[in-house]
């Protein structure tokens, strides 16, 4: 049971990586990237957790709770915004490719180079 | 190869990377028990040494300053990229078809939209400022911030979207924002002995001012973040899809 | 390990695959505003309420609204 959080975590990440590969639309592969990013927030929190601990905030607790560790949420903190903005980044070359080639299927896509 | 194919192969080597990861994390510590020596330092002196109460501020703007200043300027990238991308996507066609448009006329959507702009506005700005103290900060804060954009366009003020100087505006505000958080850094250099080194005093743990750079280097990245997100919205608005010629 | 955190995480994992399962983009949307809701509920229950406040800012207003934005700006060029 105390590995339930890795497994969660692999097993978004696989299904993540399958919905990029069997995806129809440009969209839903830059949606299912998604999926395979929360993996990483997942385990970095999953690695940082307390057992019996709280939140690293210390404004109603006295300084001497055991808390989880910060240093991880500040990691994944950063990180959620900002991938974000990379899906963002992706979904615009979706409206660039739409314009250029006429279709957001990736099978056509790939059939277009030959 | 066809896309059911694909599947289907992929089935076996997902399972295999599956059993992979679950193996590879069977050497962590158990869920709840691990430890950390750097996160329990920091959980025990970053109260006494930076006087904020909220432990994870610290880490981001302080400790690990130029992690934060290297993702703040990938977001800044994409944004900028994706505003590069969805620019040349605006054809004469599609400008037209964009002034002709509407905007939300239907009455419930926009008086409760008009009625969140003030409520968003406050809370974003809440959010940012108690970074130090609460949970919060200039990313959460900005990100709720940015969708002011949207609730503007969902109060029928879409014009504002189309506008020639929002644009401007709004890069210029993201600009600001990268800029200032790149000059408490090197702040750091001039007035303390090392780039993004903290060169104001910690004051008194939960005060609104404590923490000494790190409540100026929020509303930065407050700045920044909110510009950058309303920057693909508005964006995202205004481009057409079709083009004038392939 | 509660049951509330194990019962989240079950939750997330099934919301990951609705995700991936869904076959229309517009549809996708919305459950991928749902599914990171569901993930900030277990960030919050993991005791971050930092990064559960930023995941429910990006995943309920920043993604599903450029999702659907885009799918939008698709449509209009299919429509010509």
């Amino acid at each position: 049971m105390s590995v339930l959080p890795f497994v969660v975590a692999a097993w978004l990440f696989v299904v993540g990586v399958y919905g990029v590969v069997t995806s129809r639309h440009l969209v839903q592969l830059v949606v299912c990237l998604t999926v395979a990013q929360a993996s990483t927030y997942l385990l970095l929190l999953g690695i940082g957790y307390r057992h019996g601990a709280t939140a690293p905030i210390f404004k109603d607790v006295p300084a001497s709770t055991p808390v989880v560790d910060p240093v991880v949420q500040a990691l994944t903190l950063t990180d959620v915004v900002v991938e974000t903005t990379v899906a963002a980044l992706l979904l615009a070359l979706t409206l660039q490719v739409k314009r250029r080639f006429g279709t957001v299927d990736p099978d056509e896509l790939t059939a277009m180079r030959d | 190869m066809s896309r059911r194919l694909r599947g289907l192969l992929f089935l076996p080597l997902g399972a295999a990377v599956f059993a992979g990861l679950v193996a590879a994390t069977a050497g962590l510590p158990d869920f709840g028990h691990g430890t950390s020596e750097y996160g329990e330092w920091v959980a025990d002196n970053m109260v006494g040494a930076r006087g904020t109460t909220n432990v994870v501020a610290p880490v981001v703007f302080d400790l690990r300053a130029f992690d934060t200043v290297g993702e703040e300027l990938i977001l800044f990238a994409a944004a900028a990229a994706c505003a590069l991308l969805l620019r040349t996507l605006v054809s004469e066609e599609g400008e037209r078809r964009l002034r002709e448009l509407p905007a939300v006329d239907v009455p419930p959507v926009r008086a409760l939209a008009r009625l969140l702009v003030a409520p968003v506005v406050v809370l974003g700005a809440y959010v940012v400022a108690h970074g130090a103290i609460t949970p919060g900060g200039g990313f959460q804060g900005g990100v709720i911030l940015s969708s002011l954009a949207l609730v503007l366009v969902g109060a029928g003020r879409a014009a504002l979207a189309r506008r020639e100087g929002t644009t401007t505006g709004v890069e210029l505000a993201e600009a600001v924002g990268a800029g200032a958080f790149v000059l408490l850094g090197i702040g750091g250099l001039v007035f303390a002995t090392a780039a993004f080194e903290n060169f104001l005093g910690p004051g008194t743990p939960g005060d609104l001012v404590s923490g000494g750079i790190i409540p100026l280097a929020n509303v930065a990245v407050g700045i920044e973040v909110a510009a950058a997100f309303a920057l693909i919205f508005v964006e995202l608005i205004q481009s057409g899809a079709e083009g004038g010629d392939g | 390990m509660s049951v509330i955190q194990a019962a989240a995480l079950v939750v997330v994992a099934l919301a990951g695959t609705a995700v991936v399962l869904v076959p229309e983009p517009r549809r996708q949307a919305i459950v991928a505003g749902l599914f990171g809701l569901s993930l900030a509920v277990l960030f919050l229950l993991f005791q971050a309420p930092d990064v559960a406040l930023a995941q429910i800012a990006v995943a309920g207003v920043g993604l599903p609204a450029m999702l659907l934005l885009a799918l939008a700006r698709l449509d209009e060029g299919d429509e010509e």
